[in-house]
């Protein structure tokens, strides 16, 4: 019952007027550096082709245009034979399916981990988390083969079970870790009622997780949506891209590009993802902080 | 735990998730040690038709562009740890101690990098960071950043603090929000002035949060494929390379080497780095529990 | 729980069930490429199918065009997991050999029918697409590489145009350099990330100086058979040297790729010339700077050492493509590449800019005189006499060295006489 700092934070400062200075300098300096660039790469997609180059404080254009936007819906139909909302499209699709496979995976497993018993259970887990750490490079070459052998390859079904072989053991670590702190009374009451072991998950345990899982799936589909190296070499059919890979292919292209079209091509993949933060902000960063916190 | 004996069904639990672990992340990455023996140029229909022993080691030992890319591994994740850390654990008090009125919206405003694709960090700092990009017009200079051998690694660890910043600042914060408010009260009575609060309170109390910091940061380092990728491919002349990358390059690049069995080699480096750093962590955890 | 189960997978299901790919009676024909960008070549593949559809019903050719730089990473697991494309282009070069030593590649000598060796002409037994005397690859478009200019930006810095043929001396382009950036332009524009463009300028230099031409001394000494320690190779690392140090390009080029932004910041007039571009741009060159009454666009071959060095070209072919031995389809891949082939493969090339590479069967006056004043030009720099560079070679290693080592002597941080130390000891070359 520690009197924690939440309420009275700045009172303890307010007396010294360095520190105050000091804080709103240092402070307005990263905010400007992380905003700059975000917003130099919007103000360089509304310029029009021509005036591109010339700006004045170089973030306002000389003439506002949405051309690059149309040049980049063209850009991505036309060269790359998949367009922006086809890309999204494959996105959600690999997304949503490797978020729904690698939970409902985890769960089962992280409540095996957690309340059960089985030979190797530490060794295991130490193999998991072990691989956490893991570049994914690293197995770039062998899944590769391995998902060719499988016959599988340029299909949603080859990214979504590479994704799921990566991220299952994180889904694991949280998942354990949360299940073991619910408290013993809750469970040993539902087996003195007679619950069989998967209703005693499902009834108890599950909904007492739902902030876990509300993490895991954040993280989760965070670490898919983002993903570009697995997307891009396990998925090379122009049909199925994802977003990372779309905007890869534009922005290492071999055709010309302007810079506007470039820039409108980001702005394209940053926007809805902006706003998808700004309304769940709260839930994102309680999401990886709880994430972090329960390691 | 429920059960005091091991049943049978209890398997069933794990049975999926264990199935896609070890085919799609275990297996592959056993597969890649065994490759690190065997010369394969990514045509041949099998891969594995000629052993070569440790000849693939032997070559990376000698080739000096991956002793560059061990360094510049290391470079970025202890830039990673140490810079990204030390940024996080200040703006973290600042924002927390310095009453501010939006110190949501600041937060938010900071942490929004980490939700963006890497790629799409790497291809917007790209133009900034080209020779006629809008960096060197702001600094009235003409240099070129991006094939500066002495510059370009700090330059892929300035973009990778940028992404990332935001996600030790939420963790820091957290952890003051934590903090126990009794001894910053006490050391208001003996008259302590702001500086002296923060490094010798404030920053001691915050330990396990900059231990978990460090270790996340640390992680994420030796993540870093994709930013290195779009920014400089690994160049100028491979002077970028990290291992993650150099294994890209050794196995796939264009006009490069075609040998994927040497790449596998370098994952095997990476896989040993790792390993090495698990079992410093697991000893270390041991020495503090002891104490 | 089962039921749970059950709906479980029948969500997954339902979510998987975007992978149904239709499956369709005919017989298809995969073709790729990595020139993806070339517009004539496009447009040239878009005439074949075409053809080739309307004179085979029930087949369909699927053409996919892949970048330079992503080509492989497609090929190399679709080649080793027997599951490749019925037809695909080889760089020739290292590519090559490991291709057809995995046994990919149908041999175009002995399984091409008369008419086909007809329509190849010479073109059978070009080395750099022959293994051990039998061709695996059939040529599609050749071109000359060279470097090319905005005629009105060098008259801008008060240069004159060389004569058709000829072209600048290093010390020349020094000067254009110093001019160019005095009006804040680059003398050239370099895109050295992309290996050939090193190697290619390298091999032209080392022709000119070459004294046992037509000899491949070059080949030879990447074999370790001679010596770097040459006036040939010193005064090709030398010129190299030279413009770097001057400035004739950017620092920058460094980091710079040649197709996205070499040719790219080109196109955008930031560079009087480009170093290493081929014709097989014509077709993707302004056309506004490529008519009659235009400021125009010049060739002139690589930098000349010294004023009095003999004229020596780069001529090559562009795509290779080569049949897939394994493929099901190996007779309609053999009727498909055949097409390329004809004289009325090579006029539709040359209708969209690319200079075919089959003119046995053609007639080169009457190609010369198009429309399109680049493409002219390039049928008549093929045709020019002088030294032809060879620009593919096999072996990897010692190629990768000398690539390596040229980039860090532009990085200031090896000299000559390392690089021909290194390589000398990297090719094993003995006394």
């Amino acid at each position: 019952m520690a009197n924690s700092l939440k309420n009275n934070y700045g009172a303890t400062f307010k007396r010294s007027p360095i520190f105050f200075i000091l804080t709103r300098v240092v402070i307005l300096f990263f905010l400007i550096i992380i905003i700059f660039p975000l917003l130099y790469t919007f103000s360089l997609s509304v310029r029009s082709p021509e005036t591109v180059y010339s700006a004045k404080f170089f973030l306002i254009p000389y003439e506002f245009s949405l051309q690059n936007y149309y040049d980049a819906f063209f850009y991505a139909e036309e060269r790359l034979k998949v367009s922006f909302p086809r890309m999204f499209l494959n996105s959600v699709i690999v997304t949503t399916s490797s978020v729904i496979l690698i939970i409902t995976l985890s769960i089962f497993a992280a409540f095996s981990f957690s309340h059960l018993r089985f030979p190797m259970k530490e060794s295991l887990y130490n193999v998991m988390i072990a691989s956490v750490a893991m570049p994914a490079q690293v197995l770039l070459i062998p899944l590769f083969y391995l998902l060719i052998y499988f016959g599988i390859i340029n299909t949603y079904t080859a990214v979504v079970l590479a994704y799921a072989g990566f991220l299952i053991p994180i889904g694991i670590l949280i998942l354990r870790m949360f299940f073991e702190q619910i408290p013993k009374e809750l469970t040993e009451a539902g087996i003195v009622d007679g619950a069989t072991d998967f209703q005693l998950l499902l009834r108890i345990l599950l909904p007492l997780a739902k902030p876990a899982i509300a993490t895991c799936v954040i993280l989760l589909f965070l670490d898919t949506w983002n993903e570009f190296i697995y997307a891009m070499i396990f998925m090379q059919d122009p049909t199925i891209h994802t977003v990372p890979v779309g905007l890869a292919k534009i922005g290492t292209s071999r055709y010309h590009i302007n810079i506007g079209t470039y820039s409108a091509s980001v702005m394209i993949t940053i926007i809805p993802v902006m706003l998808i933060f700004a309304i769940f902000q709260r839930w994102f960063i309680a999401g990886m902080t709880m994430g972090a916190l329960k390691h | 735990m429920i059960y005091k004996k091991f049943q049978l069904k209890t398997l069933l639990y794990l049975l999926p998730a264990l199935f896609i672990f070890l085919v799609f992340n275990v297996l592959p990455g056993i597969t890649s040690l065994i490759l690190s023996f065997f010369d394969f140029s990514g045509f041949e229909t099998s891969l594995f038709k000629k052993f070569v022993g440790f000849d693939n080691f032997i070559k990376i030992y000698e080739d000096k562009y991956f002793w560059i890319a061990l360094k510049n591994t290391f470079l970025l994740v202890f830039g990673a740890v140490f810079i990204q850390t030390g940024i996080a654990l200040m703006l973290s008090i600042f924002i927390f101690f310095g009453n501010f009125k939006f110190s949501v919206l600041i937060r938010s405003i900071i942490f929004f990098p980490c939700v963006l694709a890497p790629i799409s960090v790497g291809l917007v700092w790209k133009k900034i960071l080209e020779q006629d990009g809008v960096l060197n017009s702001i600094l009235g200079l003409d240099y070129s950043w991006l094939s500066s051998i002495s510059l370009v690694m700090w330059l892929i660890i300035m973009v990778n603090t940028w992404q990332w910043i935001g996600y030790s600042l939420v963790i820091y914060y957290a952890g003051l929000q934590s903090l126990n408010i009794e001894l910053l009260e006490a050391s208001d009575i003996d008259g302590a002035n702001w500086s002296q609060k923060i490094f010798s309170i404030v920053v001691p109390l915050l330990w396990p949060t900059t231990i978990l910091v460090m270790i996340l940061n640390l992680i994420g380092g030796f993540r870093a494929f994709d930013i290195v990728y779009v920014l400089t491919r690994g160049g100028p002349a491979h002077y970028s390379e990290v291992l993650a990358s150099y294994l890209y390059y050794y196995s796939f690049a264009a006009g490069g080497p075609n040998k994927m069995g040497v790449g596998a080699s370098v994952a095997f480096v990476i896989f040993a780095c790792i390993l090495t750093i698990a079992i410093a962590r697991v000893i270390i955890q041991k020495r503090i529990e002891k104490n | 729980m089962f039921k749970h189960f059950i709906k479980f997978f029948a969500l997954v299901s339902i979510l998987f069930s975007f992978n149904v790919f239709a499956d369709g009676h005919e017989k298809i024909i995969k073709v790729v490429d990595w020139q993806s960008g070339v517009g004539g070549i496009t447009n040239s593949y878009a005439d074949f199918i075409k053809e080739f559809e309307a004179a085979n019903p029930g087949v369909k050719v699927e053409y996919t065009q892949y970048t330079v730089s992503t080509y492989n990473e497609f090929l190399k697991p679709a080649l080793s997991s027997g599951q490749g494309p019925d037809v695909f282009a080889v760089y020739p070069g290292p590519d090559l050999d490991e291709v057809v030593n995995a046994g990919h590649l149908v041999n175009i000598t002995a399984e091409a029918d008369d008419e086909w060796k007809g329509w190849l002409g010479s073109n059978i037994n070009i080395p750099e697409l022959s293994r051990g005397g039998n061709l695996y690859l059939a040529p599609q478009d050749a071109f000359t590489e060279e470097i090319w200019v905005y005629n009105d930006m060098i008259a801008d810095l008060g240069f004159e145009l060389p004569a058709f043929g000829d072209s600048y001396t290093v010390d020349e382009w020094v000067a254009i350099g110093k001019a160019a950036k005095a009006k804040g332009l680059d003398g050239l524009m370099f895109g050295p990330v992309e290996s050939w463009c090193v190697f290619d300028g390298f091999a032209n230099f080392v022709n000119q100086g070459n004294p046992d031409y037509p000899t491949d001394s070059l080949g030879l000494a990447l074999d370790g058979a001679i010596s770097w320690d040459q006036p040939m190779f010193r005064d090709a690392l030398n010129a190299y040297k030279t413009l770097h140090d001057n400035g004739v390009w950017r620092k920058d080029s460094l980091s710079m790729d040649y197709q996205v932004q070499a040719w790219g910041k080109w196109i955008d007039r930031e560079g009087v010339g480009i170093y290493c571009n081929g014709d097989w741009f014509i077709s993707s060159a302004p056309a506004e700077y490529n008519t009659a009454d235009s400021l125009g666009i010049t060739m002139m071959s690589y930098p000349k050492l010294s004023s009095d060095s003999p004229m020596t070209y780069n001529k090559a072919t562009g795509t290779n493509l080569g049949i897939n031995a394994n493929s099901p389809n190996k007779d309609l891949a053999m009727a498909f590449v055949k097409l390329t082939n004809s004289p009325k493969g090579s006029e539709t090339f040359a209708s969209y800019g690319q200079i075919p590479a089959n003119l046995a069967a053609v007639d080169m006056a009457a190609l010369a005189a198009s429309p399109n004043l680049l493409f002219n030009d390039g049928i008549k720099m093929l045709a020019t006499e002088g030294r032809n560079t060879n620009i593919y070679y096999s072996q990897a290693e010692p190629m990768k060295y000398l690539y390596d080592g040229i980039m860090e002597m532009f990085l200031g941080v090896t000299s000559v006489d390392e690089i021909i130390e290194k390589m000398n000891k990297e090719t094993g070359y003995s006394g």
